[in-house]
């Protein structure tokens, strides 16, 4: 009974600790981690995992994909990784502990190198492999430091063991055990410290061995945290490094401590906040330095996206639309509720890139967007390639493997949906390959599939380059093939409400109207005809012909009437609500009202034709 | 008859089914096995052909080759030899006759049996290779691999971590020599990388006179040159065509690098503005040099199938490196209506065998890419039909006995490209090709989310290290390759 106390207030800062990181990352970093999730397709198949397994670093990374698999639901990442953390800080605090260092300033110094991982997990080049290694890492280090040993010899072989074994579990992360046993070694006074040394040169050596043998690049991959730090994204931040660095200075400072505070709970206290201080400084700081807004907005509207959550990214996006790429979300979202044209000016639009932008890009986070608008839009062969490239750049992402088989089970490929169904079997995405099995060469189950089916009869009778002009001569393909799509009406119809391009919104009602898609014309639509009835009626020919528009052209912009609009679902309403905007904007134009009292018409294609500036063509 | 037939098929097994199994019956239905290597043909020193039965019954295989014979059960559906046990087999040649029993009730009953010609002509020892995802634009891990053919063994030769993922490409050996290798890097330590004999330099290949860095490689008999195309390649994709990309030339010329002096040379000849020319090939003499060479369209892609390469040679010089003076149509686009890539010319230099497509030059997304030879002697071509199939064939190369062509097709599942063997006799006939052989072709091929890309016979391995090669690649700045125009030919 005398001993509970000893116990409960490390076990309760432990886990306030753990609770408290947790939070913070929920607020943080949900998103970020549910796409490291989504990036990461965990094959338990025995000869890949073996394969893995025979790499340095190779169990840390087994362990990260084990791990993030379950990143989706938004509460597991930032539980998990808070327990890593909390759970390396838990092993770094035996050392130090043992080192006789007091138990505030030993929980501050232990938590201070592991909790800048959270700095380097906010970089999405960063692997989460680093954070599992580290763990590993600090597991050998606290194992090293109360494994009592015999005599020195001993504990050199032990610890020339350990960091062997260590970089073949965790790479590069043996140094970081290696050099911490060394100054604990030192600092803790034991017997022959020096020959610790021997710790980093078998880390050194075993990098070298990598190097030489073609294992690692270089050897700054083989002994430093850029083992953690995709290799494609240039140089490695010096972040990354600060977690490492900190350990030794951790145990110094440690040393330090135990010396100065012995028996003074004054200088104990004064001594914690000192460390405390210090460690969130440069934390808040190199926090901040690292916050990837944009990266943020796509993971969080990605994490709803993979979900279909399409209320989700709606509600993200709406009145808070700060760049293209999530006009595309939002418009997408739209598009899969059907409801893109009813509301596309009830949001910030500014042409047609709000519904797709940087079709040429090569970046990831783009090609992973450009994938999912092209697949709402029923462009299959550009998803399809988007959808690869992406998969490729992430190394295989569940959600796009998943989008890579669908079509080709549209495209009647079934030997390569074969062969990614394979794949996902082995999988957490098991169920879903194994759903999709009876498609496999069954082209009437494939054409009876609402999602298979639809998507197939987009594929355009008219062989073309997909995304070879603008993403609008695409859409009129899709159309054509399947004027049924209702997705891909939309979306065409807005890319030209978007452009302003009247002459041809009307040239598709003309000839789409009261087809399957389009058996009512949503109110944007209503408004540009009424606009466009409402001003070639009044355009004479002589004004015509000084802007260039032959008689025919006007007698064919006039056919569009009232009753042409009436017979279309133009109501009496709409032209009175026409006339109404009509004669503010003559206010406002002549500078009679203020801009305010146009206000009522924002969400309406009136407003957006005059008032909103459209970037151009393609992009 | 029918029932002393019958007792001629109660056949006792004994051997590797650990116990005795009758066949009580012999069905004619043909057995269901992959790879596909129902009556083949292949080299002796082949690793042994592993199979996988695709039925659900329990099965033995039984194999005679007249004196020896083996009883195998299957392991879920697994055939798998022992090596010695293959070699005892295979060893001087002739036919095996292989039988598959598959267990219903109590029985085993025989399946239709089909046999394996196992060839005299042995086959290079290893196959090189670049495994890399059958993509459009991005990616992340690809290497170069080399494939002992005698075993199971791959090896790295170059993979692509070591060079923060550049693209590596084209690797190319003269006449199958693996101690003379060279290989293209792009992206961040671009360049390309030639190892002659441990020695390992990068060079610089993009010049003033040319229109890119140097692409598809072939070396010259002697080592001493090697021919290159230069091209501004793009790639465009289809809506909906079952081909779903075409990479197409917008420009290309055929020059020749001289390997001492690190320079390039041309004829006006191989690198005219009216012509699109491309895919390189000396003859085994080293004194014609053979390339693709089409019109040169203006408006590319939209006239993408518009263009259709012939095939074409021109004489050369490996003395001083100088072109002949004229060009010989081989084979005309205009007159075949088709389109021709890969010119490799047999090592005795009878037989020249080509990829033939529709159009373009890029044949890995053409369907319809056969492979076709043409009769050195009398210029007749022919394709190579039993090597030939509905998908793609396209790149290929000799074994040095001119005996082998290995060759890339996409006919097991449409997308993902197999190196496959045949055998091409004196008279240049193909017999039936069959897939690189595996430890568990089923399981190995069905994993595999890779392609293989530009297959390559070599006479033995690559030993120049990866380290050796990356530290190049990373550290040299490399040579820059000139532009030889003394040596360089224009017509007067």
């Amino acid at each position: 009974m005398k001993s509970k106390p000893k116990y409960i207030l490390p076990l309760v800062s432990w886990v306030a600790l753990a609770v408290l990181l947790t939070v913070f990352l929920y607020l943080t970093q949900r998103y970020q981690l549910s796409f490291r999730g989504q990036q990461r397709l965990l094959v338990l198949d025995w000869s890949i995992v073996s394969g893995q397994l025979c790499q340095p670093g190779g169990f840390s990374a087994l362990l990260e994909g084990l791990l993030t698999q379950f990143f989706g639901s938004l509460l597991i990442g930032p539980l998990v990784t808070s327990i890593l953390i909390v759970f390396s800080a838990l092993m770094i605090s035996v050392p130090l502990r043992r080192l006789k260092v007091s138990f505030c300033s030993r929980t501050v110094l232990s938590v201070a190198a592991p909790l800048f991982l959270t700095v380097s997990l906010q970089d999405w080049c960063f692997y989460y492999q680093g954070v599992t290694a580290y763990a590993l890492s600090s597991l050998f280090f606290c194992l090293y430091s109360v494994i009592e040993t015999k005599d020195h010899k001993h504990r050199i072989l032990e610890g020339s063991v350990f960091t062997v074994l260590l970089f073949w579990m965790a790479g590069s992360a043996a140094c970081l055990f290696a050099v911490s046993a060394l100054f604990y070694d030192f600092l803790a006074g034991r017997k022959k410290a020096f020959l610790s040394l021997c710790y980093p040169l078998s880390a050194f050596l075993c990098g070298v061995l990598c190097v030489w043998t073609g294992n690692i690049g270089t050897f700054s991959r083989a002994l430093t945290p850029v083992f953690f730090h995709e290799m494609m994204a240039g140089s490695t931040p010096f972040v990354h490094y600060l977690s490492w660095i900190l350990l030794p200075v951790a145990l110094c400072l440690g040393a330090f401590a135990a010396i100065t505070d012995k028996d003074s709970i004054v200088v104990q206290t004064v001594l914690s906040l000192f460390f405390a201080i210090a460690v969130i400084l440069p934390f808040t700081v190199s926090f901040k330095s690292l916050d990837d807004k944009k990266m943020a907005s796509f993971c969080k509207l990605e994490h709803f996206a993979s979900k279909g959550d399409w209320d989700g990214i709606i509600a993200t996006c709406e009145g808070n639309i700060r760049s293209d790429e999530e006009a595309n979300y939002l418009n997408m979202a739209l598009a899969q509720k059907g409801e893109l044209l009813e509301n596309l000016f009830k949001h910030r639009q500014r042409g047609p890139f709000a519904l797709i932008t940087d079709t040429k890009s090569q970046d990831s986070r783009d090609l992973v967007r450009l994938s999912r608008v092209l697949f709402t839009m029923g462009n299959m062969a550009a998803a399809q390639c988007m959808a690869f490239n992406a998969n490729q750049a992430l190394d295989r992402a569940p959600t796009l493997q998943k989008m890579i088989c669908q079509i080709d089970l549209m495209r009647g490929s079934y030997g390569a949906a074969s062969k990614s169904l394979s794949l996902l079997e082995k999988t957490s995405c098991r169920s879903w390959a194994k759903e999709q099995r009876r498609f496999l060469n069954d082209d009437e189950a494939v054409e009876n599939d609402p999602v298979l089916g639809n998507s197939r009869r987009d594929f355009p009778k008219e062989e073309a380059f997909v995304l070879f002009t603008n993403p609008m001569d695409d859409l009129y393909r899709i159309v054509d093939a399947n004027p049924s799509d209702v997705k891909a009406v939309q979306y065409a119809l807005s890319y030209l409400l978007l452009a302003k391009d009247m002459t041809n919104v009307v040239k598709f009602v003309d000839e789409r109207y009261g087809s399957p898609a389009l058996e009512k014309l949503p109110s944007p639509v209503k408004e540009c005809l009424a606009f466009f009835s409402d001003f070639y009626q009044s355009v004479s020919v002589e004004f015509a012909m000084s802007h260039c528009m032959s008689e025919e052209d006007l007698s064919e912009r006039k056919r569009i009437d009232r009753g042409y609009c009436l017979s279309h679902g133009v109501d009496e309403n709409m032209f009175e609500r026409l006339s109404l905007f009509n004669e503010k904007f003559g206010l406002v134009k002549s500078g009679q009202k203020p801009m305010s009292e146009l206000s009522s018409f924002m969400d309406t294609f009136w407003y957006y034709l005059l008032f909103v500036d459209v970037k151009g063509g393609t992009k | 008859m029918k029932r002393a037939a019958l007792l001629l098929l109660v056949i006792t097994f004994s051997a590797g089914c650990g116990k005795r199994i009758e066949l009580s019956s012999q069905a004619e239905t043909e057995p269901e096995i992959f790879p596909d290597y129902k009556d083949i043909t292949v080299p002796c020193n082949i690793a042994p052909l592993n199979f996988n039965y695709l039925g659900d019954e329990d099965a033995c295989l039984l194999v005679e080759n007249g004196s020896e014979s083996v009883c195998l059960k299957a392991r879920k559906g697994l055939f798998s030899f022992k090596t010695s046990q293959w070699r005892k087999l295979t060893r001087g040649g002739g036919v095996l006759k292989l039988t598959i029993a598959i267990k219903r009730g109590n029985d085993w009953q025989g399946l239709k049996p089909f046999s394996i010609t196992v060839s005299d002509d042995s086959i290079d020892s290893y196959l090189c290779y670049r495994l890399i995802p059958p993509g459009y634009q991005a990616w992340m891990k690809m290497g170069l691999y080399q494939r002992c053919l005698e075993t199971y063994s791959q090896t790295p030769v170059f993979e692509n971590k070591l060079a923060d993922r550049n693209c590596v490409n084209c690797h190319s050996f003269p006449q199958g020599d693996p101690s003379k290798m060279l290989f293209h890097s792009r992206a961040v330590f671009g360049g390309t990388i030639m190892a002659i004999d441990g020695k390992v330099e990068k060079l610089n290949t993009q010049t003033d006179s040319t229109i890119s860095a140097l692409v598809y490689p072939f070396w010259h008999p002697s080592g001493k040159y090697v021919a290159f195309s230069v091209n501004k390649t793009n790639q465009c994709f289809f809506n909906h065509d079952p081909n779903r990309i075409e990479v197409y030339d917008s420009g290309s010329d055929v020059v020749v690098y001289d390997v001492e002096n690190h320079e390039i040379t041309y004829s006006e000849l191989t690198k005219s503005p009216d012509a699109f020319e491309t895919f390189p090939s000396f003859s085994p003499d080293g004194r014609s040099l053979y390339f693709c060479s089409a019109a040169a369209v203006d408006s590319m892609p939209q006239k993408y199938d518009k263009v259709k390469y012939s095939l074409c040679r021109i004489g050369f010089n490996p003395e001083d490196g100088s072109f002949g003076s004229e060009v010989d149509t081989l084979l005309n686009a205009r007159m075949s209506g088709k389109s021709v890539s890969f010119p490799r010319v047999s090592p005795d230099g009878r037989f020249l065998v080509f990829t033939f497509h529709g159009y373009g030059n890029f044949s890995i997304w053409h369907k319809d890419a056969d492979l076709w030879a043409v009769d050195l002697q009398n210029g007749k071509s022919f394709p190579l039909d039993k090597a030939n199939s509905e998908d793609v064939e396209s790149y290929h190369s000799w074994s040095r006995n001119g005996r082998w062509l290995v060759f890339s097709s996409r006919r097991g599942d449409g997308l993902y490209t197999r190196p496959f063997i045949v055998h091409i006799d004196e008279n240049g006939e193909a017999a039936k090709p069959f897939l690189l052989p595996q430890k568990n072709p089923l399981k190995f091929y069905q994993d595999l989310m890779d392609s293989f890309n530009i297959p390559e016979l070599t006479t033995g391995e690559v030993k120049v290290g990866q380290r050796k090669l990356s530290r190049t690649l990373r550290n040299s700045k490399g040579t820059d390759v000139g532009v030889n125009s003394s040596r360089t030919r224009f017509l007067q």
